[in-house]
């Protein structure tokens, strides 16, 4: 599954990206991670990435360049967490770096 | 491309009557209690079950259990002793209609040990379910009679036929099986197995000959229940697992032989390619199973299934299963055999040993556990043994799983001993014959699981916990529990 075009916040340039992640076969008894996001995302700073940030990967499935980012859910629960609120909590961390660079600094 | 999993043998051909019912204890006591108060009068109820069809027939599987309210919703008839109301059954027969379910139903006669449809109950079903039939698009209807001791149930289905309830499983601490008459005395058993029937009789012998019951891994607790189970006389096993035998299998793998392991390739010094050969060309653990099975029973119907329960084609094997073991230690296998268990109310248990170590790498504690799994009991994901993430990684590619790893040597082989594993496997096939064969009597820590402490020799239960929203054994809408076939 890949969402187009969707907002990381100004922590990351470029500040938008794809976001890409499997369903297993599973789910939703199966947690969803890792996701990936575009192969040039980089940070606005010029620091490098780090964890949970992994560039140099591919996306299975679709042999598309990416850099991963492994956010496992270890309180996942398959009566109520869905594929599109893991995405939205990715979403999440991602524009809270934002916060977390300002307070930073 | 996707790889197809290897079934080593193929089962007998399909056959289509009679149809089973399956009722979790908890449901049955509640209908009986409702049937027979000691007033020895009729009362009336619905029951809907989920669907499972499969090559060895169709089973219906109880899901929700209606009671009409004597005098309210349970009536004198003009046509029949008594009957259930028009708005009763019309609100039964829309949620079946809706939730896909069979539609069932009950009412009870006095008698014991045999029970028949009066005339003017068939009369009923003629003048009624044509109509019913339309309403439920789709789905059978149909009614159960139940006695002291018997169900007869008399089914209609969209195709024009009607099919009879040849057999009803209740799962009870003892699983027991009504029938609309008594069952006839078995034929003369064979000679191989005086000393177990002098226990639990010929009638118990052919009852474990008529059982299919599936083992999940068979590796070091998997293959002696599959050979357990083929020496007990089951009639028909289901062996599941993706492995080959590895010299390091051979102590706890019994009746495994080096040949099986190819150790001849796999020795120190060897070339790497020679080695990489040795362990393509070693047996699947499932083929020393079925050899082990068949050493005891040469007619055994024994499925060697050398693939992953978590494909579907694989899990698809057990889904008609009387009774499951699971012998893996995947968190994968676990979810695999917990929503069997609840989705096609397949009776089953865990077994599994831990041996716990320090930081030094010194012996901590060594346990061995058993733990009951049925539609009463809680689930494995109510009591956390489940992990999503777990599951996750496990389906993960290689790569992958190697990127996200967060532990040096997670994966590291665990600790294991055969004779400790031996501990786990014989209580709980002696449980399960018990239960087959109707002989285990009342405990209070019936269900519990089951932990012994082989240090100390100190036995440990622990009650396991039941989530009402659970999605798989939980009763609420959303829930997988009885649902057999996936219904969207």
């Amino acid at each position: 599954m890949i969402v187009d075009e969707l907002e990381l916040g100004s922590t990351f340039a470029p500040s938008t990206s794809w976001i890409g992640f499997q369903i297993p076969a599973l789910y939703p008894r199966a947690d969803i991670y890792p996701h990936f996001v575009r192969p040039d995302l980089a940070r606005a700073d010029g620091r490098a990435l780090t964890a949970p940030l992994n560039p140099g990967h591919s996306m299975p499935g679709f042999n598309r360049p990416a850099v991963m980012v492994s956010r496992r859910s270890n309180r996942w629960d398959p009566a109520r967490d869905t594929a599109s609120l893991k995405l939205q909590r990715i979403l999440t961390w991602f524009i809270e770096q934002d916060s977390r660079s300002r307070v930073a600094a | 491309m996707k790889t197809l999993p290897f079934i080593i043998q193929q089962t007998h051909a399909a056959s289509e009557e009679p149809w089973q019912l399956v009722i979790p204890a908890s449901i049955w006591t509640l209908l009986a209690d409702h049937l027979f108060p000691g007033d020895h009068d009729e009362h009336g109820a619905v029951l809907t079950a989920g669907i499972v069809r499969t090559e060895r027939g169709t089973r219906l599987l109880a899901r929700d259990l209606f009671l009409a309210r004597d005098g309210n919703e349970f009536v004198p008839s003009p046509h029949a002793h008594r009957q259930l109301t028009a708005e009763f059954v019309n609100q039964r027969i829309r949620h079946c209609r809706d939730e896909q379910l069979a539609y069932l139903a009950i009412h009870n006669h006095g008698g014991s040990g045999s029970v028949a449809f009066s005339s003017v109950d068939l009369r009923s079903h003629e003048r009624g379910y044509p109509a019913l039939l339309d309403i439920a698009r789709g789905q059978p209807v149909g009614a159960l009679v139940i006695a002291d001791g018997a169900v007869a149930g008399d089914i209609w289905t969209p195709d024009g036929r009607r099919r009879e309830i040849g057999e009803t499983v209740i799962l009870s601490r003892n699983i027991r099986r009504l029938h609309p008459e008594a069952a006839t005395a078995p034929a003369a058993h064979r000679e191989i197995d005086d000393r177990q029937i002098r226990v639990y009789g010929a009638a118990g012998q052919a009852v474990l000959r008529r059982l299919k019951v599936g083992v999940i891994g068979a590796g070091g607790v998997g293959l002696p229940v599959a050979s357990a189970l083929a020496r007990l006389g089951v009639g028909h096993i289901v062996a599941i697992d993706p492995d080959h035998v590895e010299p390091t299998n051979l102590p706890r793998l019994p009746e495994s032989t080096r040949t099986d392991a190819m150790t001849f390739f796999d020795r120190e010094g060897q070339p790497r390619w020679i080695r990489s050969l040795g362990r393509r060309f070693s047996a699947p653990k499932v083929k020393v199973a079925r050899r082990s099975a068949r050493r005891a029973r040469k007619d055994i119907l024994f499925e060697a299934i050398h693939g992953e329960v978590s494909d579907p084609i694989v899990a698809r094997r057990l889904i008609d299963c009387d009774y499951l073991f699971l012998a893996a230690d995947s968190h994968t296998a676990r979810a695999e055999f917990n929503s069997l268990v609840h989705q096609y109310l397949i009776p089953g248990v865990q077994i599994g040993s831990k041996v716990e170590l320090t930081p030094e790498q010194d012996v901590h504690g060594i346990y061995s556990i058993v733990r009951p799994v049925t539609p009463d009991s809680g689930c494995l994901w109510c009591n956390g043994l489940i992990s999503p993430a777990r599951i996750t990684d496990e389906l993960l590619p290689k790569h992958i799983r190697e990127a996200q790893r967060y532990v040096p040597g997670a994966d590291a082989p665990a600790p294991s001993v055969g004779t400790l594993n031996a501990l786990g496997v014989a209580q709980a096939t002696n449980h399960f014959l018990l239960a087959a064969t109707g002989l285990l009597r009342k405990s209070t820590t019936d269900g519990d699981y089951r932990r012994l402490d082989t240090l100390t020799g100190r036995q440990i239960t622990e009650i396991p916990r039941k989530d009402p929203d659970c999605i798989e054994c939980g009763h609420g809408t959303g829930s997988l529990m009885a649902r057999g076939q996936p219904v969207h």
